[in-house]
């Protein structure tokens, strides 16, 4: 079996993914001078180089877009049919995801998700998605 | 800021492709060396004329222009080979044509070869889930697919459109082709074949994604004044515009206003000329969503207009509007980037060399390059010279 692409923590990102590992958090990143939020995490803020934090949001938002992928990379063929959704998380921002259902039709632009942890058995920790109204 | 500097400053004076399509025996050198020596006949000029060159996008190496020089045989004082993905041949001819009006160079040679089928080099994904990607690729996106499926979902949601609007770009881009004698994929197609065709990843369909092929292609320029003593018609550089939005999908934003919308306008401004002012139009293709969002950002109509647009045959041979004339990386070929081939098409519908497929005798041409996913534009307004 092929696996999956696992990410390649940079150090920029070690607090992000921290979170997520030992907190189950979602996180994105506040700017301390201008207030700014951003995702992916910098070094500093895109918006006026000012220092940022790490903070936690709730993992609730939008889904923005999504795709169900029934051709997919090396490693997710298991998986397959899946959806990969962009959502706008209500704290600003936008996160890419996999929507986590056995409900693909209910899967729509718009419809609320909020953020689960997959956990893997080598200890690896990914946010993922789920329908807000699954019972999470 | 858009200065008309370089507006008609420089033109296109040679275009050649390889062998495309299957090409074993090939490699990305071979098939550079092959489509230079014909575009360079085209010009009537000699590889020691080539003072600038540029190139980008193959495997294998780097410092890609300085190994594909040595092959080629040529000792340039100017090269360039900044990748930006598929709109990057046209966005060459843009730092072609200051280079020339700089006087860093007189002549420049832009190259590009693939051997994607033959090496099987192709995948879907395939990239390091490192640096902004940690945060996309362990997710499973298929790419650069799955960030077009992304923007396809989307437009079908704000505007509407449905799978069979998309599916008429590819039915348009297949009749081109049966009139390309050198066209990949020519086989009848029609909006059903495409909307029976297996999904990859919704909205987009296997039909709705541009071929694999090995292939390369070749464009010469110079001044426009030079241009004028040389064996064929000069094909002006009017006016051409870049821009980025983004690199990784997650990062756009908003997934249905492409850079289109900043690189047509610079390009426009650039070329005094605007969307009413193009008689012909070659816009990658890479997937059938690519066109429609260029349509629109481009302003040949109005946002959410593009399925009306290509309604009604609009876009296919006879209609009113030619678009991808080749039969676009749909259907003449794809070798993965695709930019090249538009230019090369364009020029040849400028100086009406196109044969059976040729549209009329077309004054203003537009080429449109799209790279990554949905990441990069590129706009270049090609004009034959009045005579």
């Amino acid at each position: 079996m092929i696996e999956r692409p696992q990410p390649k923590v940079t150090p920029d990102a070690e607090a992000y993914w921290e979170l997520v590992r030992e907190h189950g958090t979602r996180s994105v990143q506040r700017c301390s001078d201008c207030g700014s939020v951003q995702f992916y995490p910098r070094l500093l803020c895109v918006a006026c180089g000012g220092p940022v934090e790490q903070a936690p949001v709730s993992g609730r938002g939008s889904i923005y877009s999504f795709t169900v992928v029934h051709r997919p990379p090396a490693g997710f063929a298991e998986l397959a049919p899946y959806a990969v959704a962009l959502v706008d998380l209500d704290e600003g921002t936008r996160a890419m995801g996999r929507v986590v259902t056995d409900d693909l039709e209910s899967v729509r632009i718009g419809a609320r998700v909020v953020t689960i942890i997959e956990r893997t058995d080598e200890g690896e920790a990914l946010p993922q998605f789920a329908l807000a109204d699954a019972g999470y | 800021m858009t200065s008309p500097g370089l507006r008609d400053r420089t033109a296109i004076v040679g275009v050649a492709e390889s062998d495309i399509g299957k090409t074993p025996g090939h490699t990305v050198f071979s098939l550079q060396q092959q489509a230079m020596t014909a575009a360079l006949r085209d010009a009537g000029l000699r590889p020691a004329d080539v003072d600038g060159f540029m190139t980008s996008g193959y495997p294998y190496t780097e410092r890609q222009a300085v190994s594909a020089a040595e092959y080629l045989g040529l000792r340039p004082r100017y090269v360039d080979d900044t990748n930006i993905g598929g709109s990057g041949f046209i966005a060459a001819m843009e730092r072609a044509a200051a280079a020339i009006e700089c006087g860093l160079c007189e002549t420049v040679l832009i190259t590009y070869g693939s051997t994607q089928y033959s090496s099987k080099t192709r995948a879907l994904g395939g990239r390091p889930a490192e640096f902004g990607y940690q945060f996309e690729v362990p997710y499973g996106l298929p790419l650069p697919l799955g960030g077009y499926a992304l923007a396809a979902q989307r437009y079908m949601h704000l505007y509407g459109a449905g799978s069979a609007d998309l599916a008429e770009v590819a039915v348009a881009a297949r009749q081109w082709a049966q009139l390309n004698p050198k066209a990949v994929r020519t086989k009848d197609l029609t909006v059903d074949d495409v909307l029976a065709s297996p999904m990859i990843s919704t909205p987009l369909r296997g039909l709705d994604c541009c071929l694999v092929t090995d292939g390369g292609g070749a464009v010469v320029m110079t001044s426009a004044e030079r241009a004028r003593d040389l064996r064929a018609d000069p094909v002006l550089i009017s006016g051409t515009g870049y821009a980025q939005s983004h690199e990784s999908i997650g990062n756009a934003a908003e997934i249905t206003d492409t850079a289109a919308r900043e690189s047509g306008r610079l390009a426009y401004t650039r070329a005094g000329l605007g969307p009413s002012d193009i008689d012909i139009a070659q816009i990658y293709d890479s997937f059938t969503i690519t066109v429609l969002l260029s349509l629109e950002d481009l302003g040949l109509c109005g946002k959410g207009e593009a399925a009306a647009f290509v309604a009604d045959g609009r876009i296919r041979p006879g209609g009113d509007f030619p678009l991808n004339t080749s039969g676009g990386g749909l259907s003449y070929c794809h070798p993965g980037m695709f930019g090249i081939f538009l230019i090369i098409e364009a020029v040849r519908q400028l100086r009406g060399e196109t044969g059976n497929r040729q549209a009329g005798s077309p004054r203003v041409a537009l080429c449109h390059g799209t790279g990554g996913q949905l990441s990069t534009a590129s706009t270049a307004i090609l004009r034959r010279e009045e005579t």
